[in-house]
């Protein structure tokens, strides 16, 4: 196959899986910086293996794309110190953490209580909204029902608009 | 806060978070002009280095 041939398909497949990977990988670290570079270094992988990747049937490339990123995601988690905070800690609680965020926008503190959201909520929740997936195919993908990941949406959608202190 | 009214923050929080279009192009180009390492060449090579060995090996034990 010619180079400009492997470049029209690797874009057709960026376009498609951009925001899909993002949003998963953000999920994943809880960092949207970290998630572009890893983002980058999926795509370095799907670029070296252009060939496989498009010898794929259709149903096998999401899934394949996906476990590049979750082992990209891994080995990142395991080589980086832990410097997310404890899950289950609030923002609103105490009158310190609110002096920390007055200067900060809710958009600000929005990203702050994905942040500290327990991994798997986060990662429903940034590829539902950032990815714009469905719950059924965020299911697939991540091996579960529909119904945990609706369920999971939900609370992650409950948990941001009470540490607004919206509740 | 209305659910209306927080559906829109949550939009204007995505609009805010998603990969912008800018930093995309930049992925996209890093990516394209990103050395080849190519994995399958790699094992390859290592599959022929070791073929080698075997066969030299077999020769000595035949000769």
């Amino acid at each position: 196959m010619r180079r400009e041939d492997r470049v029209a398909a690797f874009d057709n497949l960026y376009l498609t899986y951009q925001q899909p990977l993002f949003a998963f990988l953000y999920g994943q670290t809880g960092d949207r910086s970290v998630a572009e570079d890893l983002l980058q270094q999926v795509f370095v992988k799907v670029w070296n293996s252009i060939d496989k990747a498009l010898s794929k049937p259709p149903e096998a490339l999401r899934p394949w794309l996906f476990t590049i990123a979750r082992n990209a995601a891994i080995d990142h988690l395991r080589s980086s110190p832990k410097t997310t905070p404890l899950e289950g800690e609030r923002l609103t609680d105490s009158s310190n953490i609110e002096s920390q965020i007055t200067a900060k926008t809710q958009l600000d503190q929005i990203s702050q209580i994905v942040k500290k959201m327990p991994e798997e909520m986060r990662t429903v929740f940034t590829m539902s909204i950032l990815g714009e997936m469905p719950s059924e195919e965020i299911g697939q993908l991540l091996g579960k029902p529909a119904g945990t990941v609706r369920y999971l949406l939900s609370e992650a959608r409950k948990r941001i608009r009470m540490e607004l202190g919206d509740e | 806060m209305s659910d209306q009214k927080f559906d829109a923050m949550l939009a204007e929080w995505k609009a805010a978070n998603k990969l912008g279009p800018i930093r995309a192009a930049q992925i996209r180009q890093t990516v394209l002009t990103s050395p080849v390492t190519d994995d399958a060449a790699w094992w390859m090579a290592q599959f022929g280095a070791l073929k080698g060995i075997l066969k030299s090996s077999t020769a000595c034990l035949t000769n």
